[in-house]
């Protein structure tokens, strides 16, 4: 493990933040929501930015997927400036490198399971039948078989954060936010959307960043910045004591589904990136990423 | 967003909200069918118009008259020019050698004389058309037996004549006088008109076979002549009404005046006086007011006036600029149809805004439904935002959707003009039409032809996409953050 982690310390960070700053002027009351925040962070690997309310998460984390300016500072991801990206230009880049997952849900209220989680392969051009397949997948892998054709308002909050998730990692995005994903959500659901998140990020490498105020579900990353008055005051690196989801969890997560819920079963738990790659689902999604890459390139004539 | 998803994703936005919609696109219909409708009124008019004057005679049609001057409005004094150019032989020639769009040129004059049968029935119409036979043809005259005048028939007092001609034929001894019978139809002819075996004969005496002939004067002789072709009865007139009321004999002017003044001696002979009959052979002096007209060169006007017949409507008016730039004076049906076309003008124009406040009416609804729409869809907006979705993709949602309530109110809207038409064309028949000063009986008030359909549809899509616009950028301005803050 140590070794693990050393090795990934010398990579370069897919997110590099530096000396970012915003400040909200209210009248003549200046707000330091941030105050010069440093922050990377590498491919694969889960954050966590934990503080209080008022403190500046969700700030940070809208500023990195370019929804706010920053007044200082500069965020560079894949090396390029998210912070001086046009509009045009942004929604491009989070078509094809971000996925996000919010308190709210924020389904869109008037289309089905299916259609929520195609959305974002609509966006990038995807074909209707193969977004609806994927779709389909996803839905499966969260445990939504039989909620496919559901709307929003006919399913519980834990199963609409589910469609949220599979939405959200659909499009197979090297980023994935989370801004109290659970915020809205009881202590065992709560449970299984955090392994579910995790395990999907894992198995795909991708980068997770979830805000909270909640040291339980920071317990899941592999680093965490303990946010406060908009500054990083510590960095705790989790990776000895991670929540790992046990097993028993996820049977039960995709009871809904047996099938595949059996396929998605065991041996990713473990997690060693290397050997997770040889899995049949693993491949599944390998190809569903490669597929989904084909529109993305094609889609960013400007 | 591939194009068919944009389109989706507005139609079904569009089916969303039902009642709205809904009345959105009433909105569109009702404004674009009272477009429809008020330009179809306006198209019914001027074809009304059309109907009527061309009834009165072909629009295609100038008769030129040599220029003679005008009445000077602020001296009230009749101003002659020094010279006017006549209706002689050259000026025939010049117009077919110099017009452009020009299908015939004839000289034409009406004559007149008592038609005698084998000597013993008469024919008492006695019209006669004069025109240059070598141009019947071109003139658009229809043989249905027999041929027209051409060439051959220069000069000579060969004929034509209308259908009804040989229906008016009576036996002086035992029948009444007839006095236009009309053939119907295809109606058997009494007699073979053409038969060499039939003998026609014109003479201006009116006591010919009807008194005894008072035998110390000079004999009588009639004109004898030929009668190559029928024509063909006018099937307007027959649907109209029933009948053709045409009982005229069809004679090369050049031929019948020489035939004239052959009926003129004989009569005058028979009289034993100049000027019994009084008739003036053309070509005599030309008095205005009181005044000669001095003609071009020392030429004199042989023709009472010159037909000239246009290949196409839409020249009508240019040829007959041309004819007045050369010195004549012109009168044609077309005339009297711009006289018409432009009295009713402003009522037109009205019904026209009328039309275009309705239109605009339905834009306004069209882009407060799009508003309205987009603030609704706010955070659903926010939220394909925040996820990736483009921003010409939003515009292009909102587009189409303002669209498709412009396609389908256009659509809807031109097929309820034409139930609307039809009902305004049942209330015009009884009596409608001539409360626009239009009394032909076979025009429709509200004409709806296919181009009006198709521009309907094509305005009303415009329109809504035109109303959209501005709705469809806001959306794309508005902010994803404030979307996806927790409420
Ligand atoms: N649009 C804004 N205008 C003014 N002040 C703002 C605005 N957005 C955030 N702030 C301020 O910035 C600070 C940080 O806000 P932020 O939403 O990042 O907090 P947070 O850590 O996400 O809190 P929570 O856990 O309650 O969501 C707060 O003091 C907030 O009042
Ligand atoms: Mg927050």
């Amino acid at each position: 493990m140590a070794e693990t982690v050393a090795a990934q310390a010398k990579k370069e960070p897919i997110i590099s933040i530096k000396g970012l700053t915003k400040v909200f002027t209210l009248g003549k009351e200046k707000v330091y929501a941030l105050n010069g925040i440093d922050l990377d962070v590498q491919e694969n690997e889960i954050i966590c930015l934990l503080g209080t309310s008022g403190s500046g998460k969700s700030t940070l984390l809208n500023m990195m997927a370019g929804l706010e300016k920053p007044t200082k500072g500069s965020i560079t991801i894949f090396g390029e400036r998210v912070d001086k990206m046009s509009e045009r230009k942004l929604a491009i880049f989070r078509q094809k490198n971000m996925g996000f997952v919010f308190q709210a849900y924020n389904l869109l209220p008037n289309l089905n399971a299916i259609d929520n989680v195609s959305l974002p392969l609509a966006f990038a051009g995807v074909k209707k039948r193969i977004r609806v397949k994927k779709a389909k997948k996803m839905l499966k892998l969260c445990g939504l078989g039989k909620r496919m054709k559901h709307k929003p308002t006919q399913m519980s909050g834990g199963q609409q954060q589910r469609v949220g998730i599979a939405r959200a990692f659909v499009a197979t995005p090297k980023i994935v936010f989370a801004d109290e994903p659970t915020g809205n959500l009881d202590t065992h659901t709560t449970i299984e959307i955090m392994e579910m998140m995790v395990r999907m990020s894992r198995e795909n490498h991708q980068t997770l960043i979830i805000v909270t105020h909640d040291t339980e579900i920071a317990a899941y990353a592999d680093t965490i910045y303990h946010i406060i008055d908009g500054r990083i005051c510590s960095v705790e690196d989790n990776r000895e004591h991670q929540a790992l989801p046990p097993e028993g969890h996820i049977g039960d997560l995709a009871a809904d589904e047996p099938e595949v819920g059996s396929e998605a079963g065991e041996p990713e738990l473990e997690m060693p990136a290397a050997e997770a790659e040889s899995s049949p689902q693993e491949e599944e999604i390998g190809r569903i990423l490669q597929n989904s890459q084909i529109p993305n390139t094609l889609s960013t004539e400007e | 967003m591939k194009t068919i998803d944009i389109f989706s994703f507005a139609l079904t936005n569009f089916l969303r909200r039902k009642a709205r919609s809904a009345l959105t696109v009433l909105g569109v219909i009702i404004g674009t069918a009272a477009v429809v409708i008020m330009l179809s009124i306006g198209i019914g008019m001027n074809k009304g118009f059309e109907d009527q004057v061309s009834s009165w005679g072909d629009l295609k049609t100038i008769r030129v008259y040599p220029y003679t001057g005008q009445f000077n409005e602020e001296t009230g004094e009749y101003e002659m020019p020094d010279e006017t150019e006549p209706l002689d032989d050259i000026t025939v020639q010049r117009f077919r050698d110099e017009l452009e769009h020009v299908k015939a040129v004839s000289p034409t004059d009406w004559g007149w004389s008592y038609m005698v049968k084998d000597n013993k029935e008469r024919n008492d119409a006695g019209s006669i058309s004069l025109l240059d036979a070598s141009a019947m043809a071109d003139m658009g005259y229809e043989a249905v037996y027999g041929r027209l005048l051409d060439e051959r028939d220069v000069g000579t007092t060969n004929f034509v004549m209308a259908y009804n001609v040989p229906f008016n034929f009576y036996n002086v001894r035992t029948e009444d006088p007839k006095y236009g019978e009309y053939a119907k139809a295809d109606e058997e002819f009494p007699f073979d008109p053409l038969s060499d075996k039939v003998k026609y004969a014109f003479t201006w005496y009116y006591g010919y076979l009807r008194q005894a002939v008072d035998t110390t004067k000079p004999r009588i002789v009639p004109e004898e002549a030929k009668c190559v072709g029928v024509l063909v009865q006018n099937e307007t007139n027959i649907k109209n009404y029933g009948y053709d009321n045409d009982c005229d004999i069809y004679m090369d002017i050049n031929g019948y005046y020489a035939m004239q003044e052959r009926l003129q001696k004989n009569q005058n002979k028979y009289y034993g006086t100049e000027n019994e009959v009084g008739i003036s052979i053309g070509g005599s002096s030309y008095y205005v007011n009181g005044q000669q007209v001095n003609f071009a060169d020392g030429r004199e006007n042989k023709y009472n006036s010159v037909i000239v017949i246009v290949d196409d409507v839409d020249h009508v008016r240019d040829v007959s600029k041309t004819l007045i730039d050369m010195g004549f004076e012109t009168s044609s049906a077309m005339d009297s149809l711009d006289r018409m076309q432009e009295q009713t003008k402003f009522l037109r124009s009205i019904l026209g805004a009328i039309g275009a406040v309705a239109f605009f009416v339905a834009a306004i609804s069209i882009a407060n439904t799009m508003v309205m729409s987009i603030y609704e869809r706010t955070r659903e907006i926010g939220i394909m935002k925040v996820i990736g979705c483009k921003l010409k993709d939003i515009r292009g949602m909102f587009l189409v959707e303002a669209a498709i309530i412009g396609i389908v109110g256009g659509a809807l809207g031109v097929a309820f003009s034409y139930g609307i038409s039809a009902l305004v064309n049942k209330l015009a028949a009884g009596g409608g039409m001539e409360a626009f000063g239009i009394y032909s009986s076979d025009s429709a008030l509200s004409i709806i032809p296919p181009w009006l359909d198709i521009a309907a549809l094509v305005l009303a899509t415009a329109v809504g996409v035109i109303s959209g616009l501005y709705p469809a950028i806001r959306a794309t301005r508005l902010s994803a953050l404030e979307a996806i803050k927790n409420e």
